[in-house]
């Protein structure tokens, strides 16, 4: 087993915003490297903290919890993502579930449907749906990695995902933003 | 609850190594060894831990495989009683025998060493009536490929779970990082990144 690697800070925050901002700008489609088409989008919770502290700072929740004011304020003063609820679908196949913390770990995870039976059966079929839901973030993240590694991040997505603060906050509030 | 039924919490770790030979009756005797016991004194407060059945919190005998081992999974919950008197109850109820013993012996204070003795008496008296307090985390290791679900974000209780893990089957579990999802090269090149500042220019 290779050495054990340190958490990397910064990186849930930056993971969790490129989600949401991924995701918006899809249309909640996409399309992932060894999963194929799945739809996700940020369901009903999003939080924040300041940028120097872990404590949540602001917590929005309800249907559209994303697309309000408050959460695009929150990234334009500064404030990072802490926590969002994603809602995910794979085929016929639902899920609702948290990322949380610096392992980016599942919380609150709904699972669909599930066969009701002996207790192999319901365990089979659970964890059969927790690894595609792993493989799901997983893929995600590899997504997103990609992404900010490449030579046109600061560039070109920087000013894409500001310039995506921004309209929304010009947008809600009726003045236009500089 | 969780693993089998209802939303899932769960932190991942990696088994840090593979089961040995034979390891249906090695750990068979280790989770037995390691089963969670009522603890021989009823006054005890410290946190009791031990592993108990998926199925019944009450079940502690491992000795049938067809309970936990399905497959490739083995499932199985971390029990952990404790026994806790109610702070204020007890205070007060401490201070009417306190009043009661000053009473019966016409004194206004009552010595240090009689109180405490009071104290002890009415301790052990509780503890010997009280039931624990009883919380179940479910596992669930996935040994084909090599990954142990805890079913809770609790650093305290993570902690536990990783000794008695270890102490039970001589294998140590890693906290899976975001990184050691990602291919090493794509890793190691966002080790170099920093966070992304989407502040609003004033």
């Amino acid at each position: 087993m290779d050495d054990e690697r340190a958490v990397l800070g910064h990186l849930p925050a930056d993971f969790l915003t490129w989600i949401w901002f991924t995701t918006e700008k899809s249309g909640g489609s996409l399309i992932l490297e060894e999963i194929g088409g799945i739809d996700c989008y940020i369901d009903d919770r999003i939080a924040f903290r300041a940028m120097e502290d872990d404590k949540s700072r602001a917590v929005l929740t309800g249907e559209n919890a994303a697309n309000t004011l408050e959460a695009r304020a929150a990234l334009a003063g500064g404030r990072v993502v802490k926590e969002i609820r994603l809602a995910i679908k794979r085929e016929d196949r639902e899920y609702s579930v948290s990322l949380r913390g610096e392992l980016l770990e599942i919380s609150g995870a709904k699972l669909p449907g599930m066969v009701k039976g002996a207790i192999e059966e319901v365990l089979y079929d659970r964890m059969y749906l927790y690894e595609e839901l792993h493989s799901i973030v997983s893929a995600l993240l590899i997504r997103y990695a990609t992404e900010r590694v490449a030579e046109d991040w600061k560039e070109a997505r920087v000013p894409e995902m500001r310039a995506w603060v921004s309209d929304a906050l010009a947008s809600v509030s009726g003045d236009q933003i500089p | 609850m969780g693993i089998l039924k209802g939303p899932l919490s769960a932190r991942r770790y990696s088994v840090l190594g593979e089961p040995p030979e034979g390891f249906r009756i090695t750990y068979t005797e280790a989770l037995n060894a390691f089963a969670f016991h009522e603890p021989a004194s009823k006054t005890k407060t410290e946190e009791v831990h031990g592993w108990v059945l998926s199925q019944n919190l009450l079940d502690n005998d491992f000795s049938d495989l067809d309970q936990w081992l399905f497959n490739h999974y083995a499932i199985f919950q971390l029990r952990t009683d404790v026994k806790r008197l109610p702070g204020n109850y007890f205070k007060a109820h401490l201070e009417k025998e306190c009043q009661a013993w000053c009473e019966a012996e016409g004194k206004e204070r009552i010595p240090r060493n009689i109180k405490q003795e009071l104290k002890d008496n009415l301790e052990f008296e509780w503890l010997t009536r009280a039931f624990p307090t009883v919380r179940t985390t479910e596992a669930c290791w996935n040994m084909a490929e090599g990954y142990v679900l805890f079913h809770s974000h609790s650093d305290k209780a993570n902690d536990t779970f990783r000794k008695l893990f270890l102490q039970t089957f001589s294998l140590e579990l890693s906290p899976v990082n975001p990184l050691d999802l990602l291919p090493e090269e794509l890793a190691d090149a966002l080790e170099q990144t920093g966070g992304t500042d989407l502040r609003m220019e004033t």
